[in-house]
């Protein structure tokens, strides 16, 4: 790619768009976000640190958002899109208790198989890739209402903090994954594939196979 | 001016790996929290394996492209095989012995700077993986903190590995290569005496 002195300023900003588009919602939330005693807004930071302080949680999201930046154009913006709103479904699934059939050993499975997707950069059909990203994303989503000792108050909150998370890391592995093809870049997306393809087998045999 | 995007981004990197640990410590217990440091930790704590590992990352070094890229890529997969048959309690015979012969084989490799086809290399390399991750997966914990403790153990794995890489660059200065070779044979050195203490006397 050559990168001329003048590049025209794009016209979207993304950087500002996510902050605002974030505020707004915050500032949508029906009820006085800082009513007396309970600092309200505590379940937004909950749901947006979950999904990158789990490591079950992060890394196959991590793992997606590789996957896409190696593809390129098509599937760069469209997996984790599909990933992303599968998530907010699938917290809003977590949160009504509505019980995935296999949620955490389709998370584990989830890790192995886009881990080594980046590791050989594979590529699948469109309708495949998307079918992947909704239904790992569902599972994902679905994980970040496991805790039992988070508690829930505003779901609305909760819901786009997560979101937000998600979004955002997505969005930054995403570009720079696309927009650096320095050989020892891509390399360096693929071991880290192959890193999280590893952790997924060996926890899949480890809670799964160790028959305890 | 603009600094290079790694110097931006490592900062918020070291951040992502160092959150877990600290947050989960407080709001799930010791458990969940100590497994990545648990993991982590696992791997740099036998001398033996971290010499295999460095010896690994320095082979491919030497070997250059395309064995520098594919060994880093296909190592974890074949020491997570080594560990699930250390998960599942499969018979393998003498793990410690296997992790001590190839600190010894690999060493050699690069002191006597041998230059296999990529397949040949891949099989010595596995050959250590399996017994590497062997020896772990025996020791594994449980389901708690499955995922922090694997994830711990396989990025310090890595990281050893990429160390392995970076001290390999050596070949780039004057007498790189001499110096490369020099390394090789001190880890081959290291490996004969390790082995040699393992056998029964």
């Amino acid at each position: 790619m050559i990168r001329t002195a003048t590049a025209p300023t794009p016209v979207l900003r993304p950087h500002l768009v996510i902050p605002t588009a974030l505020g707004g919602l915050i500032w949508l939330d029906p009820a006085p976000a800082l009513a007396h005693g309970s600092l309200a807004v505590g379940d937004f930071y909950s749901g947006m640190l979950h999904p990158l302080l789990h490591f079950e949680t992060l890394l196959p999201t991590l793992a997606l958002a590789l996957w896409s930046g190696q593809l390129g154009s098509p599937h760069a913006w469209r997996l984790p899109l599909a990933f992303l709103g599968a998530a907010l479904v699938g917290t809003a699934a977590g949160i009504l208790e509505i019980d995935l059939p296999l949620g955490p050993a389709a998370l584990r499975l989830s890790m192995l198989v886009l881990g080594l997707l980046v590791a050989v950069r594979g590529k699948l059909p469109v309708s495949l890739a998307m079918t992947m990203a909704l239904l790992f994303g569902l599972f994902d989503g679905q994980t970040n209402t496991y805790d039992p000792e988070t508690k829930i108050e505003r779901p609305f909150l909760f819901i786009t903090g997560v979101g937000s998370s998600i979004g955002l890391l997505l969005f930054h592995v995403v570009t720079r994954v696309v927009r650096y093809r320095a050989f020892w870049v891509q390399t360096g997306v693929r071991v880290v594939g192959s890193w999280i393809a590893a952790t997924g087998l060996l926890v899949l045999t480890l809670e799964w196979g160790a028959g305890k | 001016m603009r600094c290079h995007w790694v110097a931006r981004t490592l900062p918020a990197l070291l951040l992502l790996m160092v959150l877990p640990t600290g947050a989960l410590a407080h709001a799930e217990g010791a458990s969940a929290g100590a497994g990545f440091v648990t993991g982590f930790l696992h791997p740099l704590r036998g001398i033996d394996h971290v010499l295999a590992m460095l010896a690994v990352g320095m082979w491919g070094a030497q070997l250059g492209n395309p064995a520098i890229w594919v060994l880093p890529v296909a190592f974890p997969q074949v020491m997570a095989l080594g560990g699930v048959a250390g998960i599942l309690g499969l018979p393998l015979i003498g793990t410690e012995f296997g992790v001590t012969v190839s600190v010894l084989v690999l060493g050699s490799m690069i002191a006597l700077d041998r230059r296999p086809p990529l397949w040949a290399a891949l099989l010595i390399v596995s050959f250590f993986a399996v017994f590497h991750g062997y020896a772990h997966g025996v020791e594994l914990p449980g389901k708690t903190g499955a995922v922090a403790y694997s994830a711990g153990f396989v990025m310090a794995t890595g990281l050893i590995h990429l160390a392995g890489i970076g001290i390999g660059f050596v070949v780039k200065l004057p007498h790189g290569v001499k110096l490369l070779r020099a390394g090789g044979g001190a880890i081959a050195a290291a490996g004969l005496f390790l082995t040699a203490q393992l056998l029964p006397r």
